[in-house]
């Protein structure tokens, strides 16, 4: 407790306290744009701390990553482009508030809920994080496995439209990533003799195509269909104590289920945001009005994505084991200052375990400060002519992915994309099943492969394990929940 | 909600099964592995076939709806869609990235004219072009600025 009480008094300095309130801000500009990821501003920031105190880098840098995940639900509520994976799920719900004139609304809402989901998931980081660390390492090949196959079909069976076409773009998203280097035995497979496919297909040029590029085309085509004006109410902006009241279940809910996904290495915020998304419709009363621009979709999708940082932060300073790309990256940072990430952190170097703690705090009060006070002006890029929005975002689009890598194969990739994700759309297949099976492919293909590898062939511990054999429970009632729906519609039609 | 034209939901399954095709036949060349059960040509195929029951299902589904909405209007839209400044736009972005791909010409004279066509293809208004071409040139000297500085992008 003392630790944690100098540490915080310590940011209540100049210096830490600047740099701190400089990168949520950074954060959430490079968040709110998309094509330009908070990874890479982390990536790119990484060298820079190498010139500072090891607690003020590490502050600059959870600043960052607090930031982008908020900003990111700035460009995903007002122009369907998620600023990051993180929020595919607020794009759902937001946009279509935002197409309903409730633009202010659905950003107040998202970020009241992304505040919210940061400071219940502080509070688990800061109490819980030793026992809750330990248990989500009793999970093995087999429970990450089942996990994975649940959030997929979980994610397909309540996507709007055909189950078959989500599961289908499941599908179609993890076969995208299958070409490179096969990520158990190390052998090349399915690059077609093209060299530059050995290193994979990235993450970051399949979501903006499929995301960005397919809007902005789409838009293009449609620029008559597009409201010129939104009307943002400024007295709807301000969460009461009755919207508290209202949604209070769903809060705490996605915030433990944000935490928990997100201490579970390799399974990101944005699958926090899903799992939430989909458990709140699950529950709801009224699971027809998600995705028509529903507030408790806001609210399970953005409490949950910030929430995720707080737990994936857990194993980080318990274990030294990344939650996501972002992680890994703050354990480079960890090691560049010559600190060892692990357990022997809280007792050789309390001031960096304790730091990171007190930083995502204040990190998540700074955001809430900027984001309550700045997203008016922020919600401004609507009124700006979709001539230059769309031109604009286009330009960023194709130098934020050339800027990843330095490479143009990457934006040839994005291309490609753009045309797979507005062809999808025509198709009716949803995108968020393609992403979310592209991210979880290889997570599925290891923990399968190390799984059987461990029981010489045998997928009896599938079904002996508790958490796997739950969470198996869990994927069968999800692939007969559209069958029960459809029973019941039939069932009162003929009534 | 509008409904998909049957034909095009064929056409896109068709792709589909011949890309899945293409998947499995190359998978088989994968070496199998002598200690792993699964090996790398695993999941590629399993995957593959799933994707072609599904789309043997959903052709066969379209199939039928072809044959009894023969001729049936399928596609409602109540604007102009604007397909071919869509298409200005894709052609202008490839032939961009081709440029700066292959170094023909400075990032900052590609970006303007590259901007400047964008906004013109986006919203073809003679009486805009000072605004258009105004905004190409800030926005391409800012873009090149910040992301050569700060970001330390080869923009050259």
């Amino acid at each position: 407790m003392e630790n944690l009480i100098n540490s915080l008094l310590y940011l209540t300095n100049f210096w830490p306290f600047f740099l701190l309130f400089f990168g949520v801000t950074l954060g959430i500009l490079v968040g709110s744009i998309p094509g330009l990821t908070t990874t890479m501003l982390i990536t790119l920031t990484l060298p820079l701390t190498f010139f500072m105190d090891s607690v003020n880098a590490i502050t600059l840098l959870i600043g960052m990553y607090v930031g982008g995940i908020s900003g990111s639900q700035i460009a995903a509520i007002l122009l369907r482009m998620p600023g990051t994976p993180a929020s595919i799920m607020t794009t759902f719900d937001g946009y279509p508030m935002a197409q309903k004139g409730l633009a202010a609304r659905a950003l107040g809402i998202g970020i009241t809920s992304s505040f919210i989901g940061g400071i219940v998931s502080w509070i688990f980081l800061a109490v819980l994080s030793p026992p809750l660390a330990k248990l989500a390492l009793t999970f093995g090949p087999w429970e990450y496995f089942t996990m994975v196959l649940m959030a997929l079909v979980m994610l397909s069976s309540l996507t709007e439209g055909s189950m078959t076409k989500a599961l289908m773009a499941a599908c179609f998203g993890m076969m995208v990533h299958l070409p490179g280097i096969d990520p158990s035995l190390g052998q090349l497979r399915l690059t077609f003799g093209f060299e530059a496919l050995e290193s994979g297909i990235g993450l970051m040029p399949v979501l903006i195509g499929a995301f960005a590029i397919n809007q902005i085309f789409k838009d293009i085509i449609e620029i008559e269909k597009i409201p010129k004006k939104v009307i943002i109410k400024k007295s709807k902006f301000l969460i009461k104590l009755d919207d508290l009241k209202k949604h209070y279940i769903n809060f705490l809910r996605s915030s433990i289920i944000g935490t928990w996904i997100g201490l579970l290495p390799g399974i990101g915020a944005n699958i926090a945001a899903m799992i939430s998304y989909s458990i709140t419709k699950n529950v709801s009363k009224t699971p027809e009005k998600f995705g028509t621009g529903h507030e408790p979709g806001v609210v399970a999708a953005e409490t949950a994505n910030n929430a995720s940082i707080g737990g994936a932060l857990i194993p980080l300073i318990t274990m030294g084991i990344p939650g996501s790309l972002v992680e890994a990256i703050l354990i480079g940072a960890l090691i560049i200052h010559n600190l060892e990430p692990g357990p022997l952190l809280f007792t050789n170097n309390p001031e960096i375990a304790y730091g990171v703690i007190s930083a995502y705090l204040i990190g998540n009060i700074i955001m809430f400060g900027i984001l309550i006070f700045s997203v008016f002006h922020i919600a401004k890029l609507l009124f700006v002519p979709r001539v230059y929005l769309l031109s604009l975002i286009l330009l960023f689009c194709i130098i934020g992915v050339y800027a990843v890598s330095n490479n143009f194969f990457d934006v040839w990739v994005m291309m490609f994309f753009g045309i797979i994700g507005f062809l999808m759309e025509k198709f009716k297949m949803p995108l968020g099943p393609f992403v979310i099976g592209f991210v979880l492919s290889p997570i599925a293909e290891i923990q399968l492969r190390s799984g059987l590898m461990a029981s010489e062939g045998s997928l009896a511990p599938m079904f002996l394990r508790p958490f796997a054999v739950t969470f198996l429970i869990i994927t069968f009632l999800s692939l007969l929940w559209p069958v029960y729906l459809k029973l019941k519609k039939q069932n009162n039609t003929n009534k | 909600m509008t409904e998909i034209n049957p034909k095009f939901e064929i056409i896109i399954c068709s792709l589909l099964i011949i890309l899945s095709v293409i998947v499995i036949y190359f998978s088989l060349d994968i070496p199998e592995s002598d200690y792993e059960p699964l090996g790398s040509a695993a999941l590629p195929i399993s995957l593959s076939i799933i994707m072609i029951i599904f789309s043997i299902l959903i052709m066969s589904n379209s199939l039928i709806k072809l044959r009894k909405e023969r001729g049936g209007k399928f596609q409602e839209i109540n604007y102009k869609p604007k397909y071919l400044n869509a298409v200005g736009v894709f052609l202008s972005t490839i032939i961009f990235i081709s440029i700066l791909e292959n170094k023909i010409l400075h990032f900052l004279p590609t970006c303007i004219i590259y901007l400047i066509l964008v906004c013109f293809m986006i919203d073809p208004k003679k009486e805009k072009l000072p605004w258009f071409i105004s905004f190409s040139v800030i926005l391409s000297f800012i873009s090149f600025y910040v992301f050569t500085k700060f970001f330390y992008v080869d923009l050259t």
